[in-house]
């Protein structure tokens, strides 16, 4: 698992490369929560190079929502693979997460 | 007639975890399984496993979680055994999906994936939980192989 953090005017973009599991998502948690105790209200999350994904990546993107919400910050996720994004519609996040498929269309979201 | 068939035994530590995904995944792969399958398969592993290893024991000893793989087409059949505390996850209540996420307390969505993506079996005998988990391999015709033959 890499994650790599970029910044990009006021949003905070985390790109996520292999699997996002439950000995990867402290790291990525960790990295989430920093960014918002900071003050950052505006995150994209990139999926492109995501293969895997469990309940405990689930879990971080939960966090960081509720986390978000004091702010009134927004997290959208970007580039998921079908059957990644599947997990998403089915945990019922689709319906109060923006999920779109390219970072571009993701930027334009936040601005 | 099955065709292939392997055993892994795990520890009971979350360290585990990537032999689980290597065994699963090289075992999956080698039946032609598709991509979409090994994701799910692997998923509902590390569900189970994970809640074993995080919930399943009151002491701090080792102890031997024993998975076995096979494949009989068009059925993969996998069978988690374990020798912690009784746990039903097939009777698991659902949670509460209607909740906006950011007032949604995180966590506690493993075991309903896990019966989202696969049969579930679940029965207690002589001490252990015995966990069958099925999957029918050609549910979906339209998804890429990652088999290599």
């Amino acid at each position: 698992m890499d994650i790599i953090e970029e910044k990009n005017n006021d949003i905070a973009v985390f790109k996520l490369n292999g699997s996002l599991d439950s000995n990867t998502s402290p790291a990525f948690e960790e990295k989430v929560v920093a960014a918002i105790t900071d003050g950052v209200a505006k995150i994209i999350v990139d999926f492109a190079g995501l293969d895997y994904i469990s309940s405990a990546g689930l879990r971080v993107l939960n966090l960081a929502s509720v986390k978000l919400k004091p702010a009134n910050g927004n997290l959208v996720l970007c580039a998921l693979q079908d059957y990644v994004r599947e997990v998403f519609e089915i945990a019922g996040f689709d319906q109060f997460l923006p999920i779109v498929s390219s970072m571009d269309e993701a930027v334009i979201k936040l601005s | 007639m099955t065709v292939g068939e392997i055993k892994v035994t795990l520890k009971n530590k979350l360290a585990e975890l990537d032999k689980l995904h290597s065994r699963v995944e090289e075992f999956l792969k080698a039946q032609g399984s598709p991509q979409k399958v090994l994701f799910q398969l692997k998923l509902a592993l590390e569900e189970v496993f994970v809640n074993i290893v995080n919930h399943g024991y009151d002491d701090d000893k080792e102890h031997d979680i024993q998975l076995t793989l096979s494949y009989e087409p068009p059925e993969l059949t996998l069978i988690v055994e374990d020798d912690g505390v009784a746990f039903d996850p097939v009777h698991k209540e659902n949670p509460d999906l209607s909740q906006p996420l950011s007032c949604r307390a995180p966590g506690g969505l493993g075991v309903f994936l896990v019966k989202w993506c696969c049969d579930l079996k679940y029965r207690r005998d002589h001490g252990k939980n015995i966990l069958t988990i099925k999957k029918n391999i050609t549910h979906d015709h339209d998804q890429t192989s990652t088999g290599d033959k």
